[in-house]
């Protein structure tokens, strides 16, 4: 049965998520506008969560799992409906060439980064406990915010063609993050003692047949829009029901719904037969959706009891945050060599660079659902840490009002 | 020739399309049958912290997909959608194959049926809150008196019919009463889902679903009345429940309903955006809200529907768009879980009391429906089928047994008597949609004169 509190959460959501005066504050607020709404519901999770208050408690957190699975899902599908052929043959080389740079460095990056962790994770390291640290680590820091109208665009031409730069590398990385968390925590995983297990030839076909559920549930998704008149009934029930299959199997298979999603989003994203209509649906859910994920990601949010493991926490997270923020402009200046705009470091949209993604508090509750040994809940504490370091980074430098170069 | 061509192209089409459809719903159950081997058989694979939560999302999502390819397999072999709905709950439920010897192999075992209880109350209130939305006053006000009499006289003739079968069937004199009062009630749930299959809704259905709902509101009353009498003349071991309790289900659940309009409406109308998300949050609040005060959900709603659309019509039009958009999915949910749910081992057991109560009730019902309808004035058409539009069962009969079975806990007579009522209602679930949804093929106008 619901629990009356969680469903008071839920429906301060979507009052705040789908009021007029959201909108309007966020619109006067520069705070607020650089924050993004989606904090105000992880500091509302916080506060309603077993950690603060104790309004919604474990018990009651776990009559909402499933509502947590189908967000899971239904983000993955908001990611993969990305992969339209169109808009990646749009993507110009020197974009590719800093998606990339971005990507594998991220990759290395994660990989050196559990190499020096996990001695101090584990008492005896392991190749499948770094694999897990590794592939976690990379997809925290891969990508960037694609949100760069806070920072204060004007519409010269460096500056809007920064921001479209900035969104689509984003889009593009989302994507990337993904996938690599789902294919490390797949091919190896922690058991419900911690100890981390390598399976890379069940984890393979688990990530095989959760490719197979999406064919499988695509035809059928097939079998029904050419079978019915085209109606908002039937799109919701369509997408509604795959998405939830989608998630119950890819659970069954030791995954999130995160990955399934992706695919189907994908999928929908490459057909060329009547699914705008499905596209425009899951897109239209994306707010709702966030706002719900963060909610989760505040409730879900764990601080270690130990003083010394918060402390370590905290360093970890004013290091990475930092370290975004000398890299990432880094990354961005060296890729794009000579196809940089002009006075690149002088445009507010290269500070977006330096805010870490929100699909990571995503990536990080993903493996919350697939890890039973407590880990993930640290992890989410430190990606949000680090997530908040850097927009207080990004928030500290008041943007340079780039439209002064061009009148000069 | 080309007519003859036309027509036979018209006909492979539709096997065709049949067999696309059935291949669909193979592929749906071979699916969750290779993911629950995948998790039971390969060794080492990961395990994930929320394996419940997954089982539901799998039933939910099978549930939906399924239970519309099968209402779609319906409507082509010329039944109702929700009959298929049905159908498929019946062949992926534990109750079939109980019967036939073989548990293991049922898609959805009792567990994982229990999973879905939210989702199948949600569905209901979603119900509620569409069917209150379909009768506005302008409908109701020159339509009382052919809804009073199209109502009372069925509740009399069938109450006094089923009563007297049920003492002939060597009932006692308290079940034949309780037995009596839930067989008057008719299925709600089926009325708004037949109505919201037609492109466009007849006055006749129309008429058919307030008439469906004002019973509701009555029965319910009159059910705690009979189950106050049953408890306190001694008969039982239960607690007699209190009169303000008897008050409080049905005067509480219509004063929630009412209440919660005013402000919501207003809410409503300051949310622009994500609307479908609010449906959704306050069909949840209905559930929790009535589960918590133990009131009764689908009078809950639909009293909130009705008023809702009555204070602000203009406001809320977003809303009721949005609970109509979710409605088609509802449903599957709704009936396929009804389908599942059905007592096939209690209606083999019980099958000569069960079909000559049924066949009673029927006549019963059709004797009253048509006596009604020609004291309230209703076309001809309307009078020869009106009694049609009564005999499902559904939502608000079991939630009836269940209260049944709640406050007289441990009587044998109690658990006896709810294994017939429910394989009761299996029949009038099964064959009554069938017969309604002829009737509202045949009629249109149901009160001449009246626009």
């Amino acid at each position: 049965m619901i629990d009356l509190f969680v469903w008071l959460a839920l429906g301060l959501i979507v009052l705040l998520a789908g009021g007029r005066w959201m909108d309007r504050g966020a619109r006067q607020q520069r705070f607020l506008r650089i924050l993004g709404g989606g904090w105000g519901f992880l500091f509302l999770g916080v506060v309603l969560g077993p950690m603060a208050s104790g309004i919604v408690s474990e018990d009651r957190l776990a009559t909402a799992q499933p509502i947590l699975l189908l967000l899971l899902a239904w983000c993955g599908a908001v990611v993969g409906l990305q992969c339209q052929w169109a808009l990646i043959r749009a993507i110009p080389r020197p974009l590719w060439r800093w998606i990339a740079a971005d990507f594998f460095l991220c990759l290395l990056g994660g990989a050196v980064a559990a190499t020096a962790l996990s001695g101090a994770w584990q008492q005896e390291p392991s190749a499948a406990g770094q694999l897990v640290l590794a592939g976690t680590a990379a997809s925290i820091a891969i990508g960037w915010n694609p949100e760069s109208r806070s920072l204060g665009i004007r519409s010269n031409q460096a500056s809007l063609k920064l921001a479209r730069f900035v969104q689509v590398g984003a889009g593009a990385l989302a994507i990337g993050s993904v996938l690599v968390s789902s294919l490390s925590l797949q091919i190896a995983h922690l058991d419900s003692s911690g100890v981390a297990v390598m399976a890379p030839s069940a984890g393979l076909w688990a990530l095989a047949l959760e490719a197979a559920a999406v064919a499988a549930v695509a035809l059928v998704a097939v079998a029904i829009v050419r079978d019915s008149r085209e109606d908002d009934a039937r799109t919701t029930l369509v997408v509604v029901g795959a998405l939830a299959l989608l998630a119950g199997v890819a659970v069954s298979c030791g995954g999130s719904g995160l990955f399934s999603g992706l695919l189907i989003g994908a999928t929908i994203a490459a057909s060329r037969t009547r699914a705008s209509t499905l596209a425009a649906f899951i897109s239209r859910g994306e707010p709702v959706v966030a706002a719900g994920l963060f909610l989760f990601a505040g409730l879900l949010l764990r601080v270690p009891a130990e003083p010394v493991v918060c402390l370590w926490l905290v360093i970890a997270a004013v290091v990475i945050a930092l370290a975004r923020d000398i890299l990432k402009p880094l990354v961005m200046a060296l890729a794009l060599g000579a196809d940089a705009p002009a006075q690149l470091h002088s445009l507010p949209a290269s500070r977006a660079v330096v805010r870490q993604a929100p699909l990571v508090i995503v990536v990080l509750l993903a493996f919350s659902v697939q890890d039973r040994s407590g880990l993930a809940s640290e992890l989410l504490t430190l990606g949000t840490l680090v997530a908040l370091g850097s927009i207080a980074l990004t928030a500290l430098r008041p943007p340079q009002d780039d439209l002064k170069d061009d009148r000069a | 020739m080309n007519t003859t061509l036309a027509t036979r192209t018209r006909q492979r089409t539709g096997a065709g399309s049949i067999l696309t459809l059935m291949a669909a719903l193979v592929g749906l159950a071979a699916l969750v049958v290779a993911a629950r081997f995948v998790r039971e058989g390969v060794v080492g694979l990961p395990q994930s912290a929320l394996p419940a939560a997954g089982e539901t999302m799998t039933v939910l999502g099978l549930t939906i997909l399924g239970a519309w390819l099968s209402g779609r397999i319906a409507r082509r072999i010329g039944l109702p959608a929700l009959t298929g709905q049905l159908i498929f709950g019946i062949a992926i439920g534990p109750e079939l194959w109980s019967v036939l010897g073989r548990p293991t192999f049922a898609l959805v075992n009792a567990e994982q049926l229990a999973g879905l209880a939210t989702a199948e109350m949600l569905a209901l209130v979603m119900i509620g809150l569409v069917a209150g939305s379909e009768i506005d006053a302008s409908f109701l006000k020159p339509r009382l008196r052919s809804i009073a009499a199209l109502g009372g006289f069925q509740i009399v003739a069938v109450s006094i019919s089923v009563a007297a079968m049920a003492s002939l069937l060597r009932y006692q004199l308290h079940e034949a009463a309780l037995l009596a009062t839930i067989a008057a009630t008719s299925s709600s749930a089926v009325s708004v889902a037949l109505l919201r299959e037609m492109r466009h809704p007849t006055e006749f259905a129309r008429l058919l679903l307030a008439t469906t709902l004002s019973k509701d509101l009555l029965l319910v009353l009159a059910f705690s009345i009979v189950m106050f009498l049953v408890a306190s003349t001694g008969t039982t071991r239960a607690f007699a429940p209190t009169w303000d309790a008897i008050a409080w289900r049905l005067v509480g659940s219509i004063a929630i309903g009412a209440a919660l309009a005013w402000p919501l409406a207003r809410a409503i109308g300051c949310v622009e955006r994500r609307v479908g998300a609010l449906v959704l949050v306050v069909a949840m609040g209905f559930v929790a809200l009535c589960g918590a005060l133990g009131l009764v959900p689908l009078v809950a709603a639909v009293t909130f529907g009705f008023t809702m659309r009555a204070i602000a019509p203009r406001e809320t039009a977003s809303f009721f768009a949005n609970s109509r958009r979710m409605f088609l999915a509802v449903c599957c949910v709704f009936f396929a879980a009804a389908g599942a749910h059905l007592d096939l081992g209690g209606l083999a057991a019980h099958w000569p009391g069960v079909l000559a109560l049924s066949a009673t009730r029927s006549v019963s019902m059709w004797i009253g429906a048509s006596l009604g309808a020609r004291a309230g004035g209703l076309s001809p058409g309307a009078i020869r089928w009106a009694w049609a539009g009564f005999i499902p069962q559904a939502g608000m009969s079991l939630a009836l047994v269940a209260q049944m079975s709640l406050e007289f806990p441990g009587e044998p007579w109690a658990r006896s008597l709810s294994s017939v009522v429910i394989a009761c209602i299996a029949i009038d679930e099964l064959a009554g949609p069938i017969v309604m949804r002829m009737a509202l093929k045949r009629v249109t106008v149901a009160v001449p004169g009246v626009p």
